[in-house]
């Protein structure tokens, strides 16, 4: 609550950017990033490739370090060198483009692992818990199968359950369908619609666009290092303001 | 009638070769195979330790350990282990470092210590190498999937990373074991009683060299190739999906 500045509705927002700056080297890829995100929010981010979505996904759950600026997180600020980083991990639930189960651990037992070893709840609770999430994304039948036998529609959808698992107060997809043959996309995209309905608080990277119009609350679209436009998708898509921002659609929307 | 008489010769010869030698000295070689599984078990114990620590040290991006595990790498693997044995056997006491000491009870001597020792750490830093290769070899993303489900750093590597990499580099490991069983035949040198410093022995007393060598290479062989078939086994247990996951993970990157 301490961290309450001018909020439009008079919530905290869950994850804070203030003026945050990213480099990898010489690279300055965030350039002064200020956003927030409230919760509830489904947030998708888009923008040209290489301008920092997965930076900006990454930078939430501390798999990056920023290096100027604050950002604040469930009440933590990253840029605070004695922050609790692992409390925000287990806080901000990541689903990457490829997937990233591990293969010497069972559908479940990847379930079960950070729950167990973070949480600290016993096996037969986190077993319990692992079958009703598994049971959420459709695919409790190959509890006991290993990754490397599901496709990969099926593994994506384990490591969602392997982040919800954690009880995340955020879900950061990046890319979650990229790496997917086309008929697998659907039943990603059915349980990540099922999560905001439910409620769940989601920053997604995707290129998949009727989804984002459909589930977003807002669009974020990144370009030269900073939040170049934020809007609800209907004005996005259908009213684009700035000038990159029409340009990109115009490119993506082509095909 | 001389063939014949030839022939009956012979056969003495074939019977005393199984018949005395040997068999009245086998108790020295089981005693031998004993402390050579013995000295085995140890030495694997020290330099899968070390090999562990090592090879994670190599890989961490901070500075001053990874110098000392790169430094102790390059030391073990670039100079003889017979000169390492020696070295140990006789260098270490000199620099005050005693290793004679009492283990549940049994006297273990110089010799044993220094040369487990030196065999642990000269194999250990081969382990090490080869587990590295493994940690190399995991995707970035498997420790990042870890690492944001809230795993600190020693969880991602002993939960995540290290099971992964160790079943990746079980054949060469299972080479390396073998190899360091074959290796501490060297330890006979400084008096370990081994199953080559019995088979010395037993030449020393019976002159029966041939004999008593061939057999010696058989009591080996019924140690290396036992613990191949573990391995192979382990292999089997542990990776049944291991060519397949690969080969899909490549496809992906
Ligand atoms: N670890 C890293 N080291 C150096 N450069 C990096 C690193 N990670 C990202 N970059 C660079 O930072 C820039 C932004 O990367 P990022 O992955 O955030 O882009 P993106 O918007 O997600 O792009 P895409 O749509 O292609 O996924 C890119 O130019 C990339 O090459
Ligand atoms: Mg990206």
């Amino acid at each position: 609550m301490s961290i309450s500045v001018d909020q439009p509705n008079g919530r905290t927002p869950l994850i804070e950017f203030r003026e945050v700056h990213k480099h990898f080297g010489k690279l300055h890829i965030l350039r002064g990033v200020n956003e927030k995100i409230m919760e509830g929010e489904v947030i998708v981010i888009l923008g040209p490739s290489g301008c920092g979505k997965s930076t900006m996904l990454r930078c939430i759950n501390h798999l990056e370090k920023i290096d100027g600026g604050d950002l604040i997180v469930d009440g933590i600020n990253l840029g605070d060198p004695h922050a609790n980083v692992n409390r925000i991990r287990g806080e901000t639930g990541m689903v990457f483009q490829q997937f990233n189960l591990f293969p010497h651990l069972s559908v479940l037992q990847n379930v079960m692992l950070a729950p167990m070893k973070v949480r600290g709840i016993s096996k037969d609770a986190a077993r319990e818990k692992g079958l009703k999430l598994l049971k959420r994304v459709g695919i409790e039948e190959k509890a006991d199968a290993f990754p490397i036998q599901l496709s990969g529609g099926q593994q994506q959808r384990v490591a969602i359950a392997r982040s919800l698992a954690m009880d995340p107060k955020i879900m950061l997809f990046d890319e979650p369908t990229s790496a997917l043959d086309p008929e697998m996309i659907r039943e990603v995209l059915d349980v990540m619609r099922g999560l905001a309905q439910a409620g769940m608080t989601m920053a997604i990277v995707t290129h998949e666009m009727a989804f984002a119009r459909e589930v977003a609350n807002r669009v974020l679209f990144i370009d030269g290092g900073k939040v170049c436009e934020s809007g609800t998708p209907a004005e996005f898509f259908d009213n684009p303001k700035e000038e990159r921002a029409k340009d990109f659609l115009s490119k993506i929307l082509k095909h | 009638m001389i063939l014949l008489a030839e022939a009956n010769a012979a056969a003495p010869a074939v019977s005393d070769y199984f018949g005395s030698a040997i068999v009245e000295y086998l108790p020295y070689f089981l005693r031998g195979m004993l402390m050579t599984i013995n000295i085995s078990f140890w030495a694997a114990i020290v330099s899968f330790a070390i090999g562990l620590v090592v090879a994670v040290l190599r890989v961490t991006p901070s500075g001053g350990l990874k110098v000392v595990a790169t430094a102790f790498t390059e030391f073990f693997r670039n100079t003889p282990l017979y000169v390492q044995v020696l070295v140990f056997y006789f260098g270490l006491p000199k620099l005050g470092i005693q290793l004679k000491f009492s283990f549940f009870g049994i006297e273990v001597g110089d010799s044993f210590s220094a040369g487990t020792l030196a065999l642990g750490l000269y194999t250990g830093a081969y382990v090490a190498e080869a587990i590295r290769s493994g940690l190399l070899a995991i995707p970035r993303g498997q420790g990042e999937a870890a690492r944001s489900l809230g795993l600190s750093v020693l969880q991602t590597l002993r939960l995540v990373v290290l099971p992964q990499a160790i079943r990746l580099v079980l054949p060469p490991l299972g080479n390396l074991y073998s190899a360091m069983l074959k290796n501490s035949a060297l330890l006979s040198s400084i008096g370990v009683m081994d199953l080559m410093f019995q088979a010395d022995f037993v030449n020393n007393r019976t002159f029966k060299t041939f004999e008593v060598f061939t057999s010696v290479v058989f009591f080996y062989l019924m140690l290396t190739l036992p613990m191949g078939w573990f391995v192979h086994w382990l292999e089997k247990k542990y990776n049944p999906l291991r060519a397949k996951t690969l080969r899909l993970q490549g496809a992906r990157i």
